[in-house]
């Protein structure tokens, strides 16, 4: 046992014997794990966010479809299904698309009843909309970046409504530790959204909240609503249920299908690391197999010869492994994923205006050290071999 | 000497990327104190990796439309850079509403 440690010790040493051999094995690893990690950790740490959207937001959702894209609800829909038994409430609601300034910056409109907006003043800096006067808006963070936008500012009309255009005013803006989609969101009540899109009696979905245990039954029976069928046959709009539960179900097959893409290119990466590995480490290093050689000839085992050689690569992948955490961490924590997000994120610049989420899980990890290990351990054992079942002689010529 | 230089190095390197796996690994307590109250006064609005609607509702929400033309691209990260796509590593197919369609007997099913 203490002859099988000291052999190890030697390995340890090894790792200084050829700094630069080391130093381009580190870094190497390193280019190809960093990308991974922080991939795999702005990715799960979305998850975790979308999770809590679906989580919190209502039980089920109903949308208009026509020629398979989403079509308005007449503004009535949500005082029709407020009416079905097993319905807890359903608040109408209106997303639509905007643009700002004068470059033309794209933000998502969100226009919701004034019951709905109370108590929630912590996720916004400032006060909530309210109707009346000027069209209140709560703004986003990255809005209010880019167009440099304060609170109480006054933004000139940005829409076009044939009774006439009136003026906005920032009352809030959302906090930066909200949930990501508040980057470009303006949120105001359901009138001035409507009056904004010039869309009096519509609506783009409702939201539905269940009495518990009802949600299935009121899932079945809202597409048999006579109301819906009667918007059927009238204006061709199908009506679309989508629940919670659904929701949730397409999150783990998605990210299974893209995660192991994503995966893949990283394992093409290692290939060719492989190759990298081979030139750097072994196969064109005549002064390894000159050391091999002396090794051999002063009565080392190739067996020991191999386990130095395993413990110097399991130094030299645990390092870079590590190395590589440190610097995802850094990049993520400190320098709030520059640069990356916006491969993520559709939306978001090269320096992020808010907190990027992220969860550094330990499987990606643990997966990086292992991919890493047996990089390096190709790169090492095989050449070591073939030098240790060399005659000294050839060897250390 | 040289080995315990190396395996001194080395335990610091593994004790700081613990450090980093902990605390990269948990929850953000103030984004989750503010979450419940954004999405449970929005209905739940955002769940993509779109922050817009410049690529369509799905993107963004797929509880707004779950029509995904345009944003099924294979190629994670890669296709970020290619414009009108959105190509990125978090995904999702559109919702499945309703559960398994069972057919009659002369073929035909119920109205999704």
């Amino acid at each position: 046992m203490v002859h099988l440690l000291e052999i190890a010790g030697t390995g340890l040493a090894a790792v200084l014997l050829h700094p630069l051999r080391s130093l381009v094995c580190v870094v190497a690893l390193a280019a190809v794990l960093v990308p991974y990690l922080v991939g795999m950790a702005l990715s799960q740490g979305l998850q975790a966010e979308a999770e809590a959207s679906a989580r919190f937001g209502a039980d089920l959702y109903v949308t208009g479809g026509r020629f398979g894209r989403p079509a308005p609800l007449p503004r009535e829909a949500a005082q029709q299904i407020r009416q079905m038994d097993g319905v807890a409430d359903a608040s109408p609601r209106i997303v639509g698309e905007i643009v700002l300034g004068k470059d033309r910056i794209p933000a998502v409109l969100v226009g919701l009843p004034e019951e709905r907006l109370t108590d929630w003043h912590e996720a916004v800096d400032g006060k909530l909309p309210q109707p009346g006067g000027p069209y209140e808006l709560v703004i986003g963070t990255t809005l209010a970046d880019l167009l440099h936008l304060e609170i109480g500012a006054t933004l000139p009309p940005f829409y076009r409504n044939d009774r006439g255009e009136r003026l906005a005013r920032v009352v809030g803006i959302f906090r930066r530790e909200c949930p990501p989609w508040e980057a470009r969101l303006v949120l105001t009540t359901l009138d001035s959204a409507a009056e904004i899109f010039d869309q009096p009696h519509a609506i783009t979905d409702v939201l539905v909240t269940c009495r518990r245990g009802y949600q299935a039954a009121v899932a079945r029976r809202l597409a048999e609503l006579p109301f819906f069928s009667h918007l059927q046959q009238s204006d061709s709009v199908r009506v679309r249920v989508t629940s919670r539960e659904e929701l949730v179900a397409v999150l783990p097959s998605g990210l299974l299908h893209r995660g192991g893409v994503f995966q893949l290119h990283f394992v093409l990466a290692f290939a060719v690391g492989i190759l990298v590995l081979f030139v750097t480490s072994g196969l064109g290093l005549a002064e390894r197999r000159r050391e091999i050689g002396i090794l051999k000839a002063t009565g080392w085992q190739t067996d020991e010869i191999l386990l130095r050689g395993g413990v110097e690569s399991l130094c030299l992948s645990m390092a870079a492994a590590c190395g590589a955490l440190l610097l995802a961490w850094l990049w993520l924590r400190v320098g709030n994923a520059y640069g990356v997000a916006s491969y993520f994120l559709a939306g978001v610049g090269t320096a992020p205006d808010f907190p990027v989420p992220f969860r550094l899980a330990p499987v990606p990890a643990l997966l990086g050290f292992v991919i890493a290990l047996a990089l390096v351990m190709t790169g090492t054992l095989y050449p070591s071999y073939r030098a240790a079942t060399t005659p000294p002689r050839e060897a250390m010529r | 000497m040289r080995p315990r230089v190396v395996l001194v190095v080395l335990v610091l390197l593994v004790s700081a990327a613990a450090a980093c796996v902990v605390d990269g690994d948990r929850p953000d307590a103030r984004r989750a104190d503010l979450a419940e109250p954004f999405h449970h006064a929005l209905g739940g609005l955002g769940f993509g990796p779109a922050l817009d609607l410049t690529e369509g509702c799905f993107g963004f929400d797929p509880r707004l439309s779950d029509s995904s033309l345009g944003s099924d691209e294979p190629i994670p990260a890669v296709a970020a850079a290619l414009p009108g796509r959105t190509g990125l590593l978090f995904s999702y197919h559109p919702p499945r509403r309703g559960g398994p369609t069972r057919l009659s007997e002369d073929g035909y099913g119920p109205s999704p």
